[in-house]
């Protein structure tokens, strides 16, 4: 009986592929650099909050619902990239 | 009150036999939903919440604040702050305890440390008072004694900030009592009826002859055709939490090998089915609401959402069993009852100086939130856009469950507002449950002592 056996011998080792990619940073689907530093910009306002682990969207109505006046403009371009998780910040939520 | 009521009417009343006494009916009560958490995410920090918090209460206390201190007061946040400026500050407070329990004292007691001595309170001479506003956060000193307040809280501090970087405050505002919405008097007499604790599973035996005898009472089972008639009286009861006894969540389980403990059954397993019997038997005749408590097989986090109806097969199909939440929210017959299983007390019991419940209950309306504690020490749920805990309008009965004693109070607030404070103490120990009626918010508790003390008698219903 060999000595060092592993339990890989038996049972194949699997790489576990990630299961939540992360978007890259670079530019897709349209959305420019630019806009992206907009954002951004909006997720370190500290007026409207902590921005962890809620997507952008939910931040924006949560000010909204808390009397704050958050730029419009930043509405219209989380509805203009409805399903892109770099603008909207899903993968924040999905991490956990 | 219940009481004369049931003396009253149980003189030389024989009545007709076989006459049918009918339970006082009430409305369907209007049931709040905002303690009733649909979409359930855990992945969010607890930063969320108290930015919301802080958010939400800034202009109520701005408004008391300016009410108190005059309404050319001038309400900086910390960064406009200048030394030797006479100004408001409102913010979150922090109390900063030397005796709180902490996770890494407990891993550095596994590096033959000091272990971590087991306390009832964590209050000490040398806690300190932090303020924080979104920015940044500043000790404070001066006239207010650390003891008197505890972490979460949101409140408006008037001083100076000196030299030493340390706000000195001169004097401090709370919320203050939140509006009330108006008092509908009800045209009967309708008493509802409070328990909590009923400990069903506890070690202690002779809890289920108290509880049966609870139950006979409220049905009708009871006493002569006085007793009967008062308690036709009652239209609702509410139970407050810890139905089952703290023993049902043996350690055992957790601590022992599995192969050990796979044969053996959980302690709550019995003890529901003791609570469905009873719930049952309370069912057929009143309708019961029913709160989950700290040691009920529901979520450990407030708001703890209602027990789950599989675990009730006999009361369940009854459409008088309500399982609710806790906190619980209600109006019943246009009085609105508000209230927990005593948790956010208890808690604020353990990290402050302040000893009696009652008043605990009533500084918690006063300072409009009531757990100030979560989910600093108080498991919470990760809210994000809104904080379920604030007080927006005062309730008309405010109870808390599980209290060492019963005790009850009537507040009057500076703009008529009127509310019945209530400790509704634990039935496994006192033997005490409490009624309200309705009509004039005028309390009385009920005891159910069994072979008493000064040795009188087995009659169960001693009215206290």
């Amino acid at each position: 009986m060999p000595q060092n056996r592993l339990i890989t011998d038996t049972l194949p080792a699997v790489k576990t592929t990630e299961s939540i990619s992360k978007p890259s940073l670079d530019v897709q689907g349209g959305v420019t650099e630019s806009e992206l530093q907009v954002l951004h910009t909006f997720d370190l306002n500290y007026e409207f909050g902590p921005c962890l682990g809620i997507s952008r969207m939910q931040r924006w109505d949560r000010a909204v619902h808390l009397g704050l006046t958050p730029p419009q403009h930043i509405h219209a371009l989380l509805e203009y990239y409805p399903s892109d998780p770099q603008v909207q910040q899903w993968w924040v939520a999905r991490t956990c | 009150m219940f009481s004369d009521r049931a003396a009253k009417s149980g003189g030389p009343d024989p009545g007709p036999e076989g006459q049918t006494i009918h339970r006082a009916e009430t409305r369907s009560p209007v049931r709040g939903s905002r303690f009733v958490v649909s979409r359930r995410s855990f992945c969010r920090p607890y930063a969320h919440l108290y930015a919301v918090r802080l958010a939400l209460m800034r202009p109520v206390l701005a408004s008391s604040a300016r009410t108190t201190w005059g309404s050319d007061l001038d309400i900086k946040k910390m960064f406009e702050l200048q030394v030797g400026v006479r100004c408001c500050v409102i913010g979150t407070m922090y109390k900063h305890m030397e005796l709180r329990p902490s996770i890494l004292k407990e891993i550095s007691g596994e590096l033959s440390l000091v272990p971590q001595p087991v306390r009832m309170r964590y209050t000490d001479p040398s806690d300190e008072l932090i303020l924080e506003d979104e920015l940044q956060r500043m000790k404070i000193v001066g006239s207010l004694d650390p003891s008197d307040f505890v972490t979460g809280l949101v409140v408006a501090v008037l001083g100076v900030e000196k030299e030493d970087g340390k706000f000195h405050v001169e004097d401090i505002c709370l919320a203050g009592i939140p509006p009330q919405l108006t008092f509908t008097v009800p045209e009967h007499d309708r008493f509802v009826l409070l328990a909590s604790g009923l400990g069903l599973g506890g070690q202690v035996g002779d809890a289920t002859l108290g509880l049966q005898l609870l139950i006979d009472t409220i049905i009708g089972q009871l006493g002569g055709l006085g007793e009967q008639r008062a308690a036709s009286q009652i239209s609702r009861v509410i139970l407050a939490g810890n139905l089952l006894s703290r023993d049902t969540q043996s350690k055992d389980i957790l601590n022992k090998a599995k192969y050990l403990t796979k044969k053996t059954q959980a302690a709550s397993v019995e003890a529901v089915k003791v609570l469905d019997d009873a719930l049952f038997q309370l069912c057929t005749s009143v309708d019961v609401d029913a709160m989950p408590g700290e040691f009920d097989p529901a979520n450990h986090t407030l708001p703890q959402q209602p027990l789950h109806r599989c675990m009730l097969p006999h009361s369940q199909p009854l459409s008088t069993l309500h399982l609710v939440t806790n906190p619980y929210e209600a109006d019943i017959d246009g009085v609105r009852f508000l209230g927990t299983s005593g948790q956010n007390i208890r808690d604020i019991y353990k990290y402050s100086g302040m000893d009696d419940w009652l008043h605990i209950l009533e500084w918690t309306l006063r300072t409009g939130h009531m757990a100030p504690t979560a989910p600093d020490t108080l498991g919470c749920y990760p809210y994000y856009s809104e904080d379920p805990f604030i007080l927006k309008e005062s309730p008309h009965v405010y109870f808390c469950g599980n209290a060492p004693s019963f005790q009850s109070k009537i507040l009057h607030g500076s703009e008529g507002q009127r509310v019945l404070l209530l400790s509704v103490p634990d039935f496994c120990t006192t033997r005490t449950a409490c009624l309200v009626c309705l009509r004039d918010l005028d309390c009385q508790p009920i005891k159910f002592s069994v072979f008493a003390d000064n040795g009188d008698g087995t009659e169960a219903g001693a009215m206290a």
